[in-house]
């Protein structure tokens, strides 16, 4: 299992071959199409993360000791960009997540390039992310 | 009567939304009118409604695009949807080709419940617009779709 800041590493470098942001747009669009498909019994009001504009959901379980996260949006680049955090944080011990920078973020210029709404709502997923991971942590302790 | 006025002028004029000091809000508004009365309420009424059958008609081409609000004395705005599109995703990618609009519910929740839609794409248009920017949103709009779709 590669480590977050491995998978964040492949991320930056992944971005980098992108000529401008309307080819790293195309290549969230592609990826929020991937993201695999949440249960539809999580797609619940208390799963909806408060602070984005369009709506997300995120559902976390413990398997074993790591923690996999679930998502959806009704906005295809908003499920890309929770595809990118599921990516660099599902499959992780919880104490990683809580340890884990989001520096990739910046490094891929992502925040910058969002609207204020939309890069309101990358931190509030992110907090979400953190949240889940604390409460994990707690439950393995 | 003349306070709405100007109130309305001020607001249409103000180049950003935010709060602004009374006493240059003062001189802007002198500012404002007259610009506006040396080009003429009517004429400028006049060309932003042919902005806005132009847009109507543009827009109305490309398929599964709706438009809502359809009032024959309506102002020079068009709020739309693409079938199974989330506004926001074409306001992105609209922004990111230089095209301004805004996204969202733009403050009015009520009507977004009536039609079940989480917001609009809402396009302004007013005398400093011109049919080639009209043109401009109608291939940007395409765009965001054939990347979208």
């Amino acid at each position: 299992m590669k480590s977050i800041e491995e998978i964040q590493n492949e991320i930056v470098a992944e971005f980098s071959f992108f000529e401008d942001w309307m080819q790293r747009y195309e290549h969230m669009i592609e990826l929020g199409k991937s993201l695999p498909l949440i249960d539809p019994q999580y797609k619940r009001e208390d799963n909806i993360i408060k602070g984005c504009q369009s709506k997300v959901w995120v559902h976390a379980q413990l398997e074993g000791d790591a923690l996999v996260f679930s998502a959806d949006s009704d906005a295809i680049i908003t499920k890309g960009i929770i595809a990118l955090l599921i990516r660099v944080f599902s499959h992780q011990h919880p104490k990683a997540i809580l340890d884990a920078n989001s520096d990739f973020i910046d490094e891929i210029g992502l925040r910058e390039h969002l609207s204020p709404t939309r890069a309101n709502g990358l931190l509030s997923m992110i907090k979400q992310i953190k949240l889940y991971a604390i409460a994990f942590q707690t439950q393995l302790n | 009567m003349r306070l709405i006025f100007i109130f309305f002028i001020s607001t249409l004029f103000s180049f950003s939304f935010g709060q602004k000091e009374k006493t240059s809000e003062a001189y802007f508004n002198q500012a404002a009118l007259e610009y506006i009365n040396k080009i003429g309420l009517e004429n400028i009424a006049a060309y932003e409604n042919e902005l806005l059958e132009y847009a109507t008609e543009q827009l109305g081409t490309i398929p599964g695009l709706q438009i809502y609000g359809q009032a024959a004395e309506k102002i020079a705005v068009i709020s739309f949807n693409v079938d199974g599109i989330h506004p926001y995703d074409i306001g992105s990618i609209l922004d990111k080709l230089g095209i301004a609009v805004r996204t969202g519910h733009h403050c009015a929740q009520p009507i977004m419940d009536f039609y079940k839609i989480p917001g609009t794409v809402r396009a302004s248009f007013a005398f400093y617009n011109t049919r080639e920017e009209i043109d401009l949103l109608v291939a940007g709009v395409k765009r965001a779709l054939s990347m979208l779709q």
